[in-house]
């Protein structure tokens, strides 16, 4: 059986499944091994209703990912938060919330669309962290410090308990 | 007396070392890797309660043992006077939703929460309140919401931490009259209150934790201070945080909810 969190979890996180929810909620759970009770409260459940949860847990993914890609997102300016939902909406990391694996899943998303937007210094560094390498060294022309952009080499590095640390060196160009 | 005091938050890290308040509570996932002589300072100065988010009560078998050590971690450093938690889950098997959840209503998703609250309770050795959250969902049960709270409480023999603008944002949503849902409460159980400004988005109310305490909100607070014995009120504020003189006006509107100011 399914238990009723479980059940909530995947309508939640699952665009495509909450819009077939809308359209008919019996055939959409109808894979769903659910007790009696617990089958009837969710299909109680209004599918608007359903969409502003959702839209709560995504935009708190949202504000995760911000962070990480914050000049990236700075440069999209308003179109950040309606790209971010387009892709979040139908795509849910798997296991363990992992806000740097969503930064760069959503990042080479954006590279892909609109690639001039994403800035290379925070390309390396998500692509890194989504990684299991030990180190990564990269030059960027473009790399932020103190409001100002200067040329770097990025060297990152990860210690056996898989912690990972950024170094920056700015050559004199 | 009622303690006031503050969610602790790093922005507000300079504030809170004026000592403005009674009591801090400390957010346990902010120290789980990092932080514990900040906690060890905190602890020194202030009454401290500690605070969960992701212990996911209400998910069906046993608790993530990872996340239990460290949350005893922090409560080990913090001792505070009691520990809490919330009605809801925010992980499955599947995937962690990484934001609290509700439960459906029944009396085995009480027993669920109740006996991870108990155990929560023996591994920390700390007493034990439980939160009321809010959401958008409205769901079907065999219990009310204040019924179902109250099991909670009674199987788990835990207080119960009622967050003023989760009730007030519910009772909004969901077209509620607030004073008569804490109404059906066991008052008894209530130990601590939660408040903070709620916002306002496309015509819901919503806790973006962001916005100075209204009207509305002292005023249900009152309410429940009046007909509780509340020890604590701790202001949750937690995005755009405005300057020292502000902060120390919202205290002192709680401060004035127990006749302190």
């Amino acid at each position: 059986m399914l238990d009723f969190p479980s059940a909530l979890a995947r309508l939640l996180r699952d665009g495509t499944l909450r819009e077939a929810f809308a359209l008919d909620p019996v055939t959409a759970l109808g894979n769903f091994p659910l007790e009696d009770g617990d089958r009837a409260a969710l299909l109680g459940l209004a599918p608007e209703d359903l969409e502003l949860q959702a839209g709560v847990l995504l935009h708190k993914r949202f504000e995760e990912v911000r962070r990480i890609l914050a000049f990236t997102c700075t440069n999209l300016g308003d179109a950040a938060w309606p790209l971010f939902q387009k892709y979040a909406r139908y795509y849910w990391p798997d296991g363990e919330s992992d806000a740097w694996a969503d930064a760069n899943v959503f990042g080479e998303r954006l590279f892909v669309e609109c690639g001039n937007a994403f800035l290379p210094a925070e390309r390396n560094r998500t692509r890194f962290a989504a990684s299991r390498r030990r180190l990564g060294i990269s030059f960027v022309w473009k790399f932020p410090v103190r409001g100002r952009f200067r040329p770097a080499i990025q060297i990152f590095w990860r210690s056996r308990s898989r912690h990972w640390r950024e170094f920056a060196i700015y050559p004199d160009l | 007396m009622t303690m006031i005091g503050v969610g602790y938050r790093a922005p507000l890290s300079a504030w809170i070392d004026t000592r403005p308040c009674d009591c801090l509570e400390i957010t346990a996932e902010h120290f789980y890797d990092s932080g514990e002589d900040r906690l060890r300072e905190l602890a020194d100065q202030f009454a401290l309660f500690v605070h969960g988010l992701g212990l996911s009560l209400g998910t069906p078998g046993p608790l993530d043992t990872s996340r239990l050590k460290k949350f005893a971690r922090v409560v080990e450093i913090a001792q505070p006077a009691w520990i809490s938690e919330h009605v809801s889950f925010t992980r499955t098997a599947e995937v962690d939703l990484g934001h609290l959840t509700p439960v459906r209503p029944t009396r085995a998703a009480a027993k669920i929460i109740a006996d991870h609250g108990r155990e929560l309770f023996d591994y920390c050795g700390k007493p034990l309140i439980l939160e009321n959250i809010t959401s958008y969902l409205k769901i079907e049960g065999e219990l009310s919401e204040t019924d179902f709270l109250n099991e909670v409480c009674a199987r788990a023999d835990c207080g119960l931490l009622l967050d003023i603008t989760n009730l007030f944002i519910n009772s909004r949503n969901h077209d509620f009259d607030p004073l008569a849902w804490f109404r059906e409460l066991d008052p008894a159980r209530i130990r601590q209150l939660h408040i903070v400004g709620y916002g306002l988005h496309h015509g819901r109310y919503v806790d973006g934790h962001g916005e100075p305490v209204q009207e509305e909100l002292i005023e249900l607070a009152q309410a429940v201070v009046n007909e509780t014995k509340v020890e604590a009120i701790i202001l949750e504020r937690d995005a755009d945080f405005p300057g020292d003189a502000a902060m120390q006006d919202e205290l002192t509107k709680l401060k004035r909810i127990c006749g302190r100011a």
